[in-house]
């Protein structure tokens, strides 16, 4: 394994190389079987290491040192457990799909090789991200994720929207990136070592609960809701997204935005230790479900709808990861990787058809002009909205049965806002559906819509069947090892909280249903009605705004005020204050240019004369005391 | 440990001295009209010059060692008065040696044949590599102090007399600042040669000597203020800077390369080497405050730099900001720090020169570099955009390239020293990630204004900027050797 292990990172690596360097030389068809291909074959060698980590292997080894002094020692390790074998899988084995779909989707665009080579650069970063066996090199593939996140939003440089969606997303998670880095120097201060393996062992000579650890969870969470887009730092991932849609389904649903999710349920032993911080998590993570799910009701637009599902369904990932439901909330992880995945996919497809137009109000009649797509898409909205035995039922059950069983009032309060949240995600996926996809399937269809290219069809359909049977992996079996036995509820409990979620997802769908396919007159009569509510969703709660009033502004008036009024006025007094001492001394120097520049020189050595004068006469008195 | 061993019994270092001073003197005999052959002297000069620092840097033993300097040479100078001819490196120097053999290197190539009186201004490129190097090797304070000086010489004349705007204006105020700062450290230089001659009975300017005799604590305070401010102007040290707005955008690129590259960075090690290692308890003393000046100029620097309009401003008050990190560093007085601080002069000098070489090149082919005026340059450019983002990455410290290797040890230490000055370099760094992208997106990105004004690229301007890519890279990555080489003096420095 420990030869396979860097084969996973430098297969995108070398694809990455090539089609960077060498792309824009390049057939079309070599750049797309360079960019797709490196990232199936890195998955068929993540294959061959799920193999032996099945068989029980572990790898922790370290290749080189990147940095040594005294304690303070950073090696370049590797570390593979269930976990990172999981997170290995979904991102090279969605990503090819993304990346074999993006041959077809990008086939018309002018930066072909640089959007495969930014590709594949995030699934190298991505890679290093989760194999990662110390912070430092976490935080340079959690940066060099979201550098390309950065590059991929701002992909179509041109457009100005673009160019300000992809310069507020790569410095809101720089924000996060601080976090991280202070986290990863509390960490080391207290335990002196950044590799994961000596900091589970020692954590335990940390107080549990006390201030330290704390400190640390916190910290880290900094960097795991900047990059997860949880509440506050997450107004980047809307804007975000402006990417072509490959990379919204990619790293903006399937992959990066999981890794915050991934970071908590890595650094697990932390927040066991850490209750509070671990509390901060799962609330976080419920408000976030049910605040983006709310906002997810009134939206237009297509890829931003889902944008707002993104948010939410990460929400319930962080509330199961905070609960100490690790293993559900991976597994939920795994499962909307495949469903966000295709919902996304399906909508480029639809976009495409649409010429651009992302506005769901003016889209319909889908079924017959792109019958893949329509069913397709409908299964992942019933995948994400819970219908009883599909791969999102199961996982989403999970969390909120894993919250609902939990064994403090907070815990059960988080579980029931899961609960309205699932009826939520149920009620606006089936709005998109219905407005978009046209409830008027029956009627007559006058415009000519077209599927699109199978290059782009296959890799949905492949992602329609795992959202429907990949609610049958055994997810947390494979990762007991990582995390210990699932707590155990009983079947009673099971079923009954499984129907009451289905009830509520039911409830949610009959309301899209009444409202948008049956009697579409009634929608905007209760948006008119609900005015205030409808604007303060359809704003996004104003925080755009309120960011913009505290932040943004100030910095701009700051630097004005230094660089128009402080350095001009105080400063550069201060500064022809002392030129103009040195003039006085000197006397009249606006001649300076004709030679006194020399005299100048002269008062100088004279000066250091006299003092050095001075000294060698104390020097003398001193050699001459007795 | 060692790659090889440089044969002994060679004044190494003088002939690392010697080695422009020849160019200049071979450029003097040149004929002014022979602008080629002097380029071709200048840069064959300057490549010796690079190749002796490289030998150097692999003849280096690594390991504990303590504050064994190698390649020393002693000889006397004026002995009545303790002045010696003492040359020596070790951890401090030994790198900044080499960037200041490839950032002259790279002056001489980018500069242009044409420029009014090449040969003067060659001359003194060749003169200004000497007095810089001097100041890296020189382990006598007198020495030290010429050389320091030396330094002014060349700068004055290459800003007054090639500079841009306000040149003359421009020299001046740099010179009174500079020679402010100087006479101070000179007084202060007299002083702790005194004060240890009273300790020892023998008068020595040797720094060997002085480091092993230390003042009293309230002398080292007055002593610590006096170096303070020759090396604080330099850098600058906020609120002493304001004459960097003024003399950066006038100087000429060439000559901007080695000011804004190495010569800020040799305010930095003046710190290092006399003001923690002479003045431990004046270090004690005045590091917090020192300390929070650095921070103050991490984020002034960076809000200025976001307000900019002309590049090369921008650039400067970029440059500014980062010195802030490395004056942090310094004083944070702990290994990471110190290290930090030593690994980010070379990143920065790397960084810097890279960003104000692409400043240059805009403005070449452009006209300006009002940030207002430039608009969409990816579309004409694409490998000028790319090579110019690899550097702008660098520069916000991305992790992966070498600016994160320092920002993150300087950051550790200020953290482990000081913790709300480390929250302020935190914010420096989110502010340095919004200016950045501000400079890149706002020349490069969006539609152009006007039918594209920028030409692609040439392979020779590749060529001038591929040593500093590579380093930004490989520095980022494998930066172990560092330590391997500095730790060692760090910690006798520190005394730790």
């Amino acid at each position: 394994m420990s030869t396979l292990a860097p084969l996973v990172l430098l297969l995108p690596l070398a694809g990455f190389l090539v089609n960077a360097l060498f792309g824009r030389l390049l057939p079309r068809r070599v750049v797309a079987w360079v960019g797709a291909g490196s990232v199936g074959a890195s998955f068929l060698v993540v294959l061959a290491i799920f193999g032996q980590v099945l068989g029980g292997q572990r790898l922790d080894q370290t290749y080189w040192s990147w940095w040594s002094t005294g304690d303070f020692s950073v090696p370049f390790n590797l570390y593979i457990d269930p976990l990172s074998t999981l997170m290995m899988l979904v991102i090279t084995g969605v990503g090819f799909l993304i990346h074999a779909y993006s041959i077809g989707y990008m086939a018309d665009d002018p930066g072909y090789s640089r959007f495969f080579a930014e590709m594949n650069l995030f699934v190298l970063s991505m890679l290093l991200l989760v194999t990662s066996g110390n912070f430092v090199w976490l935080i340079v593939g959690w940066a060099g994720v979201g550098l390309c996140s950065y590059l991929l939003i701002g992909f179509w440089y041109e457009r100005t929207s673009a160019v300000l969606a992809a310069r507020k997303a790569f410095v809101m998670n720089v924000i996060g990136d601080v976090g991280m880095v202070f986290g990863a120097f509390v960490i080391f201060l207290n335990l002196r070592a950044l590799d994961y393996g000596t900091i589970f062992a020692r954590l335990h000579q940390l107080p549990r609960g006390g201030t330290v650890i704390t400190a640390i969870c916190l910290l880290l969470l900094v960097g795991a809701i900047a990059k997860s887009a949880q509440l506050p730092l997450h107004t980047w991932l809307p804007d975000a997204m402006e990417g072509p849609t490959p990379v919204s389904a990619l790293i903006h649903a399937a992959t990066m935005v999981t890794a915050g999710v991934y970071l908590v349920a890595r650094m697990h032993l932390l927040y066991d230790w850490a209750p509070t911080a671990a509390a901060v998590v799962a609330v976080i993570g419920a408000l976030t479900a049910f605040f983006a799910a709310t906002i997810g009701t009134v939206q237009v637009d297509i890829k931003r709808i889902l944008a707002y599902s993104t948010m939410s369904q990460i929400g319930y990932m962080f509330l199961a990861v905070g609960i100490g439901a690790y293993a559900a909330g991976m597994f939920h992880f795994m499962t909307h990787a495949f469903f966000k995945a295709l919902l996304f996919l399906a909508a480029g497809n639809v976009i495409h058809a649409f010429r651009d137009d992302q506005d769901i109000r003016h889209m319909g009649f889908l079924r017959r002009g792109l019958p893949i797509t329509f069913w397709t898409f409908l299964i992942g909205t019933l995948s994400i909205s819970g219908a009883p035995l599909l791969a999102g039922f199961w996982s989403k059950d999970e969390i909120i049965r894993s919250a609902l069983t939990g064994t403090n009032t907070l815990t059960v309060a988080l579980g029931v806002l899961a609960l309205i949240t699932a009826g939520l995600t149920a009620f606006y996926m089936f709005r998109l559906f219905f407005t978009a996809f046209g409830w008027e399937w029956l009627a007559h269809d006058e415009r000519h819509l077209h599927e699109a290219a199978r290059v782009q069809t296959v890799p949905v359909m492949v992602l329609a069947v795992f959202s429907v049977i990949g609610g049958y992996f055994a997810v947390g079996s494979f990762l007991n090892p990582v995390f210990g036995e699932a707590r155990q509820i009983g079947a009673g409990a099971q079923i009954g909280i499984g129907l009451v979620a289905v009830v509520t997802a039911l409830a949610g769908f009959l309301l899209a249903y009444q409202l948008y396919a049956r009697r579409p007159a009634l929608a905007p009569a209760i948006q008119a009605r609900l005015r205030p509510v409808h604007t303060l969703l359809w704003r996004k709660y104003f925080i755009d705004e309120l960011y913009d009033r505290i932040f943004v502004r100030p910095g701009y008036a700051l630097g004005a005020f230094l660089s128009g009024v402080f350095e001009p006025r105080v400063l550069d007094g201060l500064a022809a204050g002392v030129v103009s001492f040195v003039q006085l001394v000197a006397g009249d120097w606006r001649t300076w240019e004709t030679g006194r520049v020399r005299r100048y020189a002269l008062w100088t050595l004279g000066g250091a004369g006299v003092i050095a004068g001075y000294f060698a006469w104390v020097l003398l008195v001193a050699r001459s005391a007795p | 440990m060692s790659w090889y061993t440089l044969p002994a019994g060679v004044p190494w270092l003088t002939l690392a001295l010697l080695l422009p001073l020849i160019g200049a003197f071979l450029v003097l005999l040149a004929p002014a009209a022979a602008r080629g052959v002097i380029k071709q002297l200048g840069i064959l000069s300057a490549l010796l010059t690079l190749v002796l620092m490289l030998l150097l840097l692999g003849g280096f033993q690594h390991g504990p060692g303590g504050l064994r300097f190698q390649f020393e040479e002693i000889h006397h100078w004026i002995p009545s008065l303790g002045i010696g001819y003492h040359l020596g490196v070790d951890g401090l120097s030994l790198f900044l040696l080499a960037l200041n053999g490839l950032l002259s290197l790279l002056a001489m190539l980018i500069a242009d044949p044409r420029t009014p009186r090449f040969k003067e201004f060659v001359l003194l490129l060749l003169v200004l590599e000497t007095a810089t190097t001097g100041v890296l090797l020189a382990l006598d304070l007198i020495l030290f102090y010429v050389f320091w000086e030396a330094m002014l010489v060349p700068l004055y004349f290459l800003i007054g007399v090639w500079g841009e705007g306000r040149k003359v204006f421009a020299a001046f105020t740099f010179l009174i600042y500079t020679v402010i700062g100087s006479f101070a450290m000179l007084v202060a230089i007299l002083a702790v040669a005194a004060i240890t001659a009273a300790q020892t009975g023998h008068l020595s300017f040797d720094w060997t000597v002085l480091v092993q005799h230390p003042a009293g604590a309230v002398a080292q305070g007055w002593m610590f203020l006096g170096f303070a401010l020759a090396f604080a102007v330099k850098m600058p040290i906020f609120p002493l800077h304001s004459w960097l707005p003024i003399a950066y955008p006038a100087t000429p690129t060439p000559a901007l390369l080695v000011f804004a590259g190495l010569v800020s960075k040799l305010g930095a090690y003046g710190l290092i080497r006399f003001n923690l290692a002479l003045f431990p308890a004046g270090a004690r003393g005045w590091g917090p405050i020192l300390a929070t000046l650095a921070t103050i100029g991490i984020l002034y620097g960076a809000l200025m730099a976001l307000l900019q309009v002309d590049l090369k401003l921008l650039v400067a008050y970029a440059s500014m900001s980062h010195l802030g990190f490395i004056g942090l560093g310094i004083f944070s007085q702990n290994v990471f720090g110190v290290e930090g601080a030593l690994i980010q002069m070379i990143n920065h000098g790397v960084i810097i020169a890279g960003l104000f070489l692409v400043v240059f090149m805009i403005e070449q082919r452009t006209g300006t570099r009002a940030r207002s005026q430039l608009r969409g340059l990816t579309r004409p450019a694409p490998l000028f955009a790319g090579l110019f983002f690899v550097i702008a990455l660098a520069a916000l410290g991305l992790p992966g390239l070498n600016g994160f290797v320092g920002e993150f040890l300087i950051m550790l230490g200020a953290f482990t020293a000081y913790l709300p000055l480390a929250i302020g370099a935190g914010l420096g760094v989110i502010l340095a990630a919004w200016y950045v992208l501000r400079f890149y997106q706002g020349a490069f990105e969006e539609v152009p204004v006007q039918p594209a004004a920028l030409t692609e690229m040439r392979l020779n301007e590749v060529g001038a900027l591929a040593p500093l890519l590579a380093i930004i890279v490989v520095f980022g990555i494998v930066p172990s050797f560092f330590p391997a080489a500095v730790d060692a003096t760090v910690r006798a420095v520190l005394r730790t």
